[in-house]
């Protein structure tokens, strides 16, 4: 039988997940980063969490800055509670230990210290300076070794701190449990926060780069979703995906034998204005009230979300009010990929959300910074949004207004998308009209013909589009038997 | 030297340094150490007119300090100023344990200020 080993949670928002759980308890740690990167932040953290867990946290530093500005800085922060200071958390400085007794010196500091507090959680700041004062690797290690002996085989937990570029090979990291790097990235010009678990002993943790943040909460890490949803965190329950969810547009359900099929993502792009938004406000008025719904959205503003949803004859204050909607938009700021997608699944989890209307897509696609990675992503994503039973609607923009190919949407997301609704404006005896035609639909047939829809106060309105008419996907509509308008090659 | 006698004791080494300066500066004889146990020891040996300690520190804080100088009728009488950027309740905890207190960061004129409250001027008599 697998023995779990007892683990000491940072109640850092992400980093236990990283972490396979949290940090182990006795084992000792590496958080290695540059002057800035977070250490001190992530340290402080875990310890006043360890002390609203009711646990004790030690704080030893061999640095020269002082504890008073440190406390200063931390009482700028959230997770910072005056109140469990000195009692649960202490700071203390060794420095004139090791001035005056040596190496030896602060290993007797660190063990007495550690006891007497009956501290769960030291953080030991300032591993450079050990380094500076022992004259060998062997006396580095040794002195690693006696207070990874003498104070986590007692069942303390320590985090190490240090700004130092350690390799693999080093001795510290050779010591110690495991390594967690954090760093900065530039991405055009901005700075992206990450961390990564560079080792870790006793257990499994996601690997890679993950984002992090650091705000007035602290720090919080955002798992990159693709390896926190690997595999998905329940069951596929077939149960969920039977029947069809009603887009709330009659014609076009009945194009989809009833509807979007329970559980799948589907993809309606076509070009700016065609009705993409309009046709998700139509899906989510028709939520019954067993279905909660989310609009995730990067456009449109709530206020202005509920005037285009009244101008087609769509109320959504009723269900606002009622929590049966939730609108959460993400305003137009510097976006993450991996924030968003948390904060979507958050969403979803929070109320049990079963449609879901994204808009756009592409949003996401921006704020990758590695779009390679956008394949994993979405697969992740869209699967775990299907364990959890929602039905998902999706926009993405194409560029062309009118006329040029049928574009397909990214090939990031045609791999995951399970179904395809194409809207596009035709050019049609002297007209612009709107059409949708339903190009793919998961494990089931559907209409195949093209319908001609207008946007008016009632919504949505879907006629059969004019038979006899070709071409219409492409744009330059033109009637069977006649020459198609001539195209004007792109420039 | 015939100055009056001030023990800084604090683990942050730096702190202690520049407050053993000032004082110095100031016409103050000062002895420094890094924890309770270490000041108790200079205390046995040669009482102070004052003691201005940190709360936090290994071995023995601030406050087990001043309760060990309280149980010995050598060094009852001697004021001792504590400081510190976090209290919390000690000060109600332990009414008339301190003669003051010193939030820290302090800046040093509010040091002397507190340390000539304890004892007077450098020189003066008590």
């Amino acid at each position: 039988m697998r023995a779990e080993l007892e683990r000491i949670r940072t109640g850092i928002p992400g980093l236990d997940t990283v972490l396979g759980g949290g940090l182990l308890r006795g084992r000792s740690y590496i958080v290695q980063g540059n002057p800035g990167a977070g250490k001190t932040i992530l340290a402080n953290q875990a310890c006043f969490h360890r002390a609203a867990q009711g646990g004790q946290a030690l704080f030893v530093t061999l640095l020269s800055e002082s504890h008073d500005l440190l406390l200063q800085h931390l009482s700028t922060l959230d997770f910072f509670d005056e109140s469990r200071v000195p009692e649960s958390v202490y700071y203390i400085s060794a420095l004139g230990t090791l001035q005056r007794e040596g190496l030896d010196g602060v290993a007797r500091l660190l063990r007495e210290e550690t006891a007497s507090r009956k501290a769960s959680l030291l953080v030991f700041d300032g591993l450079l300076n050990v380094r500076d004062a022992t004259g060998s690797a062997p006396d580095l290690k040794q002195f690693l070794q006696t207070v990874q002996t003498q104070v986590a085989f007692a069942g303390c937990t320590i985090l190490m701190l240090t700004s130092a570029r350690l390799e693999d090979e080093s001795p510290e990291h050779t010591v110690v449990d495991g390594v967690i790097e954090l760093g900065n990235a530039m991405a055009g010009v901005r700075t992206v926060r990450r961390l990564q678990v560079r080792k870790f002993r006793g257990g499994a943790s996601l690997g890679g780069l993950h984002q992090f943040q650091i705000d007035s909460r602290g720090m919080t890490v955002f798992p990159r979703l693709e390896a926190q949803y690997a595999c998905p965190s329940a069951e596929d329950e077939m149960p969920f995906h039977e029947g069809r969810a009603g887009t709330g547009v009659a014609a076009l359900d009945a194009m989809m034998d009833g509807g979007l099929p329970r559980g799948s993502m589907t993809l309606a792009f076509g070009p700016s204005g065609i009705g993409k938004t309009t046709l998700g406000l139509h899906f989510l008025a028709a939520a019954p009230p067993d279905e909660p719904a989310l609009h995730f959205g990067f456009y449109e503003s709530p206020p202005r979300l509920l005037a285009k949803a009244a101008a087609l004859g769509l109320d959504l204050r009723p269900g606002l009010e009622s929590g049966q909607l939730e609108i959460l938009w993400q305003p137009p700021t510097e976006r993450l990929l991996d924030p968003l997608g948390h904060s979507l699944l958050d969403a979803v989890a929070r109320r049990g959300v079963k449609r879901l209307f994204i808009d756009g897509l592409g949003a996401f696609e921006r704020a990758a910074i590695h779009p390679p990675r956008l394949v994993e992503y979405f697969t992740a994503l869209t699967n775990e949004l299907r364990v959890r039973g929602v039905t998902a609607l999706g926009s993405w923009e194409v560029p062309n207004i009118a006329g040029g190919v049928v574009e397909a949407p990214s090939p990031e997301l045609s791999s995951v998308v399970e179904n395809l609704v194409y809207m596009r404006f035709v050019e049609q005896k002297g007209r612009v009209n709107r059409v949708m035609a339903v190009l793919k639909l998961r494990d089931s047939a559907f209409d195949p013909n093209l319908q001609q829809f207008s946007i008016t106060d009632r919504g949505l309105d879907l006629t059969r589009a004019e038979r006899g008419s070709e071409a219409m996907l492409s744009g330059l509509a033109h009637q069977v038997g006649t020459e198609p308008a001539q195209r004007v090659p792109p420039a | 030297m015939t100055g009056r006698l001030i023990l800084v004791v604090d683990d942050e080494v730096l702190i202690a340094l520049l407050a053993s300066e000032v004082l110095t500066d100031a016409g103050y004889r000062v002895v420094v150490a890094h924890d309770g146990r270490a000041a108790l020891e200079i205390l046995r040996r040669e009482p102070p007119d004052a003691v201005v300690t940190d709360y936090m520190m290994p071995r023995l804080d601030g406050l087990g300090l001043a309760l060990a100088m309280r149980d010995d009728p050598a060094l009852r009488h001697v004021p001792v100023v504590l400081t510190s950027a976090v209290a919390g309740d000690v000060l109600e905890r332990h009414p008339g344990l301190f003669f003051s207190f010193l939030q820290k960061p302090y800046d040093l004129a509010r040091l002397l200020g507190a340390v000539r409250d304890a004892v007077g001027a450098p020189g003066a008599p008590g």
